[in-house]
């Protein structure tokens, strides 16, 4: 069976938050970052954390607009 | 929340109140959000003729109606005050993570007046907003404030701060969010500095969502479809704005407004390749942005090697610094903006102003009498010495961080006559070298002085007709505009295309998106009432969308003429109609389509024109009654009856 993994860029990333809005919005109706199962933090740079309850289903990069995250399908 | 219905929080500092308030429904179908309910807040809070740094002026922040969701560049906030630099009452515009912070915390809007009686700073988390003290904070510089409260808070937090210049009541002076995004050329930071208000602390939990989630994922879909489709995308991502090093450079390589640098010295020195190797460290984007405009830079070599900086639109920086200042490598130019976004002061105001004293001194108006001793040299040694004396406001500091009025009362006449300015505050586009756009000529209509933004459209691009004409069609334009705008014997009437620019530029920063070409282009006036009407349950057209920008910017204009300013502020400045030396050649003020030399009377004709696509009495330039009652603004006439305050 084919599985998703997210591959994760952290130094593509420009901390757009498009992949929190995303994911919250799908899981609540909202835009809510706070409620995304992925978190970008920033610092100059970006550390991408996903949580326990990320079930990879590939949304978050599929927005990505920088590349940050990719869908990779594994057999 | 949905769309424009999160509360005004209204805080006053003198008497620590803070209250919430529910906005007027109405407000939003005619005012939109942002930018347009901004005015109609100034407007019934602003009494007529109080000082921009009296307790009296209120800062009017506001986030645009699609703040906070996944609109590609929505993130823009709103910033309405009366300017110290220029006396008017306009509004600035910032970006990174305050609006939408504030928007999922539940506000739209936030009213900050009064002046606290030491220092503090505002806390706004979700519903628990308290009014907290600065002490500790007061005198550190911007960016050790803002590591401050991360440290404090954690790093999910928006911080907008003022540095050591806006304590100072520094003119020139400006705030700046998450340590990045300027906010309020013109004196915003001596304004929040005021009140004694150090910064503003954002963080917002409960999320935005909209009235309806189908149809504005659906229109949202299209928009991000246009985004991904977008080729050249990815080296607006990898260089920024020097992408456009060729085009733009020919309007920053000046000093004073009078010399070009030549353009193959600044590319050896500033070029792209040399900014990618010695300058660039990253980029960082606004919430929801896909052109991550914001520079993260480092010195890579030089007596400042591993100063790290941040800046919007750097080539602009390095015309700032590198050309207009003399600033001779990357590691200056870093050097300088480092200096002044610590300290709070706009690169491009006190650049300009600092080119303008070198200048004054060179050509011996003014000498070491005047300048605490110091032999004034355009050189990065003499704008380092420059920017900590208007930090501090110490001997020539002090009159250059008073702007133009402070620099023409303390040398005189014939410097006021020279200086290069549109209501008092410099102006970043000169149409003898670049072209006479919207943009440029909206530097002379905007009532907040010289910005450009306000104008932006892709002419400034030198697009042909055909372009201009679908850009006008996407801008929503009405077609029998069309006529007038495309004038067989000028091919673009410039005044004209700068009312529908204005128009559309006022809506963009209701809605909260960003007024970059690059990243607006993804919309159309259709596109954007699709998206408020989904966002907000109140339907809209594109038309009734225009109409509701056009109706906040003759509110923002109404809340100027009460103030008096009329026709006789619009003014050019002199220099447009000297020639200017380039590479050997006189090059004067011309036409859109360079056919033909203009005058200062084409120029003023321009001007009539505007005012007339406007709806406006002419010799006056402000709105008539017949275009205030066809707005339902026929309530500002009362208060233009009324006398001054002593």
């Amino acid at each position: 069976m084919e599985k998703k993994t997210i591959a994760v860029y952290e130094e593509s990333c420009a901390h757009c938050l498009v992949c929190q809005l995303r994911c919250s919005f799908l899981l609540t109706k909202s835009f809510n970052p706070s409620q995304a199962r992925i978190m970008v933090r920033w610092d100059d740079g970006a550390e991408i954390t996903f949580t326990e309850d990320c079930t990879q289903c590939g949304a978050c990069a599929q927005a990505c607009p920088y590349g940050a995250l990719i869908e990779e399908r594994e057999r | 929340m949905q769309g424009y219905t999160g509360k005004i929080l209204e805080i006053d500092l003198t008497n620590q109140k803070i209250v919430r308030k529910k906005s007027d429904r109405n407000w939003g179908k005619d005012f939109i959000g942002g930018f347009g309910v901004n005015a109609k807040l100034a407007f019934d809070r602003f009494e007529k003729g109080i000082g921009p740094l009296s307790p009296a002026n209120t800062l009017i922040i506001g986030a645009g109606t699609l703040g906070g969701t996944l609109a590609p560049g929505s993130a823009k906030l709103s910033v309405t005050c009366k300017f110290p630099m220029t006396g008017s009452i306009g509004t600035a515009v910032g970006g990174m993570t305050l609006a939408n912070h504030l928007k999922w915390a539940g506000y739209a809007h936030v009213v900050i007046r009064g002046r606290a009686a030491h220092p503090v700073y505002l806390r706004i988390f979700d519903e628990r907003v308290s009014i907290c003290d600065a002490s500790d904070l007061w005198g550190k510089d911007i960016y050790e404030t803002t590591d401050e409260l991360r440290k404090r808070y954690g790093p999910d937090i928006s911080v907008l701060a003022i540095g050591p210049a806006g304590e100072n009541l520094v003119k020139v002076s400006l705030a700046l969010i998450d340590k990045i995004s300027t906010v309020g050329k013109g004196g915003l930071g001596a304004i929040i500095g005021s009140k004694n208000l150090k910064a503003i602390v954002a963080r917002g939990t409960n999320g935005v969502s909209v009235a309806d989630p189908d149809e504005f994922s659906h229109v949202l879909g299209r928009v991000w479809q246009r985004v991904h489709e977008f080729g050249p995308r990815k080296t607006w991502v990898e260089l920024g704005m020097m992408r456009a090093w060729d085009y733009r450079s020919a309007g920053f390589l000046y000093s004073n407004w009078a010399h070009l640098y030549p353009k193959e010295k600044a590319t050896e020195r500033f070029g792209p390749e040399v900014y990618i190797q010695k300058a660039k460290k990253g980029r960082v984007a606004c919430p929801s942005c896909p052109i991550a405009e914001k520079e993260v830079l480092e010195a890579k070599d030089g007596p400042f090697k591993g100063t790290v900086t941040y800046a919007g639109n750097f080539p602009g920086r390095v015309g700032n610094w590198g050309i207009r200042c003399g600033a001779e490598s990357y590691d200056q130019v870093i050097k300088c903006q480092d200096m002044a976004n610590r300290s709070g002061i706009c690169a491009h105001s006190a650049s300009n102003l600092i080119d303008f004293v070198i200048s004054l001194f060179e050509n011996r108006v003014i000498t070491q009498k005047s300048t605490d001793g110091l032999e004034l040299k355009r050189d990065f040694a003499t704008t380092a010495i420059l920017l900590e004396k208007i930090k501090t406001r110490e001997g020539i500091g002090d009159i250059i961080a008073n702007g133009y009025q402070g620099v023409a009362e303390a040398f005189g006449e014939e410097v006021r006559r020279d200086a290069q300015h549109i209501k008092f505050m410099d102006f970043q586009k000169d149409p003898r070298s670049g072209d006479l756009d919207s943009a440029t000529f909206a530097q002379v209509t905007n009532p907040r002085g010289g910005r450009h933004q306000s104008g932006a459209s892709f002419s400034s691009h030198m697009q042909s007709l055909e372009a201009m004409r679908r850009y006008g069609t996407r801008i929503g334009v009405p077609e029998k505009c069309f006529e007038n705008i495309f004038d067989p014997l000028e091919g673009l009437n410039v005044g004209r295309m700068t009312r529908h620019c204005e128009d559309w530029y006022a809506v963009l920063t209701s809605l909260g998106i960003c007024t970059l070409s690059q990243v607006n282009q993804f919309y159309d006036m259709e596109t954007c009432a699709e998206l408020y009407s989904s966002a907000t349950g109140v339907r809209l057209d594109g038309q009734e969308l225009k109409q509701a920008g056009e109706r906040a910017w003759n509110l923002l204009k109404m809340i100027n003429v009460i103030e008096g300013f009329s026709r006789k502020d619009d003014t050019f400045p002199s220099r447009w109609f000297e020639p200017l030396e380039i590479e050997g050649k006189k090059v004067y003020l011309q036409s859109y389509d360079r056919s033909r030399k203009l005058s200062h009377e084409d120029m003023e004709r321009f001007l009539d024109t505007y005012y007339e696509e406007r709806g406006w009495e002419v010799n006056e330039g402000i709105p008539t009654r017949e275009k205030l009652v066809e707005l339902g603004l026929e309530y500002t006439l009362q208060d233009l009856e009324e006398p001054a305050l002593p």
